[in-house]
């Protein structure tokens, strides 16, 4: 094995095994807490053994292991360089500067821009310092859709060594500096990146989760800091911010200057046994002009039910999607390269899914899974590219509930904001 | 929330006054339905050589093969087809060492060993056994909490030194490849000669292991050798 490999990792390995020379190694138990996770949890092995339970998912560490590293020494055969040259609007551009400015002072910040305002992109230049000056990067989310489309952008803006990591992923680990993944994936890492940029923090599963809010912290160098973006903070992440010395930088405005789309509510309690004749027409409608939509359901049992009275109206090829789908992510790189005219789907979809010319309708609005959060981030997904700057997102429901009435308050304030300034 | 072991899904059981009471669950109770119902049972008639499932209770073309190479068959019976859900069992199971899902198996497997110890009128259960570094790294053989220990549980195997490599990493032309792995640990041989022994196994797959581990026991002097494995 390659000693590169333990470049500011922790790998389990057997106790029995010899440890390779120069590695650090650590306890595999500390006072009752996994030496990975720090989860308390733990199943009995044969005999005294044991091991956690908190992190088995992505590999056991039991007593009979230790986990072993190398510190981070930044070592890399070629630093990366940036060949972006996209341009950046004077807003955008403000904000890049902040981010550069917030990180050589050596703070965390917090990045709130609405959903399309082109948060991947201010960080580029920050990226592209950083890099070039031989630092670490992790760029990660709590959802893999969110990476896997984040990778191929990132690909074509650096060259740099990059590796993707995430649950299902086959391919070998490798040393690189930048490092893209799952915020899962953090948990193998230890003191490595002087720059840690999570996107979408407000996701489930990192939302509240404090196994990876500690993987986080431990996985970034003492000397490094912390980029964490958003387009739907909750109260408690702002409050904790501001509680940790963090910064906060807000953006309202989409990259092309246009606004959110606001949610159109429709009142229809009897949409899992009919579809309204409203609903109906606006099916149509987008079959009509071609144009590709989503429709959102709140529970995997809805999806069968849904997607048969749609394929009854719509002649156009679709499919359901949910998140335990084993092919979900090959139905949603399908539906981007035109295969599918609609999804029905969980709220699995509602984050990193960029189409042009995407429609909305979200069935059961009111039900206690959109929060609204979540409503936000679906009402998000439409009008993102400059050529299709609005569309519609029709909300079904069977009443005006308090999620969708904040979520539509919380639409209007920010068009406002985007306004003002 | 309990859990299902296997997909995480949240469980909704009945809680029976045993486990207000005492805090234990049965091993059904810590799986969902739908887990469940995706092991395939072997039932109906089965090739007397392997215990895979045929349509027409004749030997199949693999076992077919072992008795051509002048072997005796050994009469495997299996509970479960290797399917993918078995899979992925053995997967979590075996490979990752989630312990926990010893329960799943353990009672089934139990009763069929008793009663077949009883029909074949076997005085010795065995294991096939895995190398010690694999047994250090896992830290469990996982098919011994299969055996009911009452029924002259013996471990004489053990793997010998230049076979360490593992029987699922390789295809199905390198299993059938492989030279005997087994030897006697010391002072174990004389102890097998006239015994009816069965052996015990997690996955049928090629046989090969099963009939190097028999032809092993019988050059021993066994007078029977006949195995039951969980999967076929």
């Amino acid at each position: 094995m390659n000693l590169e490999e333990f470049y500011g990792r922790l790998v389990t390995w057997p106790k029995a095994r010899e440890c390779p020379e120069g590695t650090v190694a650590m306890p595999s138990l500390l006072k009752g807490r996994c030496g990975r996770c720090g989860g308390r949890t733990r199943a009995t092995l044969h005999g005294k053994q044991s091991y956690c339970l908190d992190c088995l998912t992505i590999g056991r560490v039991s007593t009979l292991d230790k986990l072993l590293t190398v510190p981070e020494p930044n070592d890399f055969e070629t630093v990366g360089t940036m060949h972006w040259n996209g341009q950046l609007t004077a807003k955008q551009e403000k904000i890049s500067c902040q981010l550069i400015k917030n990180y050589s002072e050596g703070v965390d910040q917090l990045l709130w821009a609405v959903t399309g305002a082109g948060k991947t992109e201010m960080l580029f230049p920050l990226i592209g310092q950083s890099l070039k000056r031989g630092l670490r990067v992790g760029f990660v989310s709590p959802r893999v859709d969110v990476v896997l489309e984040l990778a191929p952008r990132i690909q074509a803006a650096f060259s740099v060594s990059l590796q993707v990591l995430y649950g299902e992923q086959e391919e070998p680990y490798r040393y690189s500096q930048l490092v893209l993944g799952t915020v899962h994936q953090l948990l193998r890492f230890y003191q490595a990146f002087d720059l840690l940029i999570i996107d979408e923090v407000d996701a489930f599963p990192y939302r509240g989760n404090r196994l990876l809010e500690r993987a986080v912290r431990r996985s970034v160098k003492s000397s490094g800091h912390l980029v964490m973006l958003t387009a739907t903070p909750s109260k408690r992440l702002l409050d904790k911010v501001k509680e940790r010395g963090g910064r906060l930088l807000m953006l309202p405005e989409r990259f092309h200057g246009q606004h959110l789309p606001e949610i159109t509510l429709h009142v229809h309690a009897n949409w899992e046994k009919r579809f309204s004749r409203r609903l109906k027409q606006l099916l149509l409608g987008f079959e009509r002009q071609e144009l590709p939509f989503i429709i959102f359901v709140p529970k995997v049992r809805h999806l069968i039910p849904v997607f048969r009275h749609v394929t009854a109206m719509v002649p156009s090829n679709g499919t359901t999607v949910h998140a335990n789908d084993p092919d979900r992510l090959k139905k949603v790189a399908d539906m981007r390269a035109g295969h599918y005219r609609y999804l029905v789907s969980t709220t699995i979809l509602e984050r990193g899914v960029t189409l042009p010319k995407l429609q909305v309708v979200i069935l059961g609005a009111d039900d206690p899974t959109f929060t609204k959060e979540a409503l936000l981030q679906m009402a998000g997904r439409v009008g993102r590219s400059r050529v299709a700057t609005e569309g519609v997102v029709f909300a079904v429901a069977s009443g005006p509930a308090r999620t969708i009435r904040a979520a539509q308050k919380e639409i209007r304030l920010l068009n406002e904001k985007a306004g003002m300034d | 929330m309990e859990q299902c072991l296997l997909c995480q899904q949240s469980l909704t059981s009945e809680l029976t006054l045993l486990t207000l009471l005492t805090g234990y669950r049965g091993a059904q109770e810590q799986f969902c339905q739908t887990c469940l119902q995706k092991f395939q049972e072997i039932t109906g008639p089965i090739c007397p050589g392997c215990g895979r499932m045929s349509g027409d209770a004749r030997l199949c073309q693999d076992c077919q093969t072992w008795q051509d190479k002048g072997e005796t068959l050994i009469e495997n019976r299996a509970l479960y087809v290797y399917n993918q859900q078995m899979k992925d069992y053995m997967a979590r199971y075996k490979f990752i060492g989630d312990y926990r899902l010893r329960v799943l198996f353990k009672g089934g497997m139990r009763k069929h060993i008793c009663r077949r110890v009883r029909a074949e009128k076997i005085d010795m259960v065995t294991s096939i056994p895995i190398s010690s570094q694999r047994l250090q790294t896992r830290g469990f053989n996982q098919v011994h909490v299969f055996i009911p220990i009452s029924k002259g549980f013996l471990e004489p195997l053990t793997v010998s030194d230049n076979h360490k490599v593992d029987q699922s990493s390789k295809t199905r032309v390198d299993r059938l490849q492989t030279t005997q792995p087994f030897e006697f640990k010391e002072g174990m041989e004389p102890r097998i000669r006239g015994r009816r022994i069965l052996l015990v196994d997690d996955v049928y797959t090629t046989g090969r292991t099963l009939y190097h581990a028999s032809a092993r026991l019988k050059s021993a002097g066994a007078a029977a050798v006949f195995s039951i494995t969980l999967a076929r």
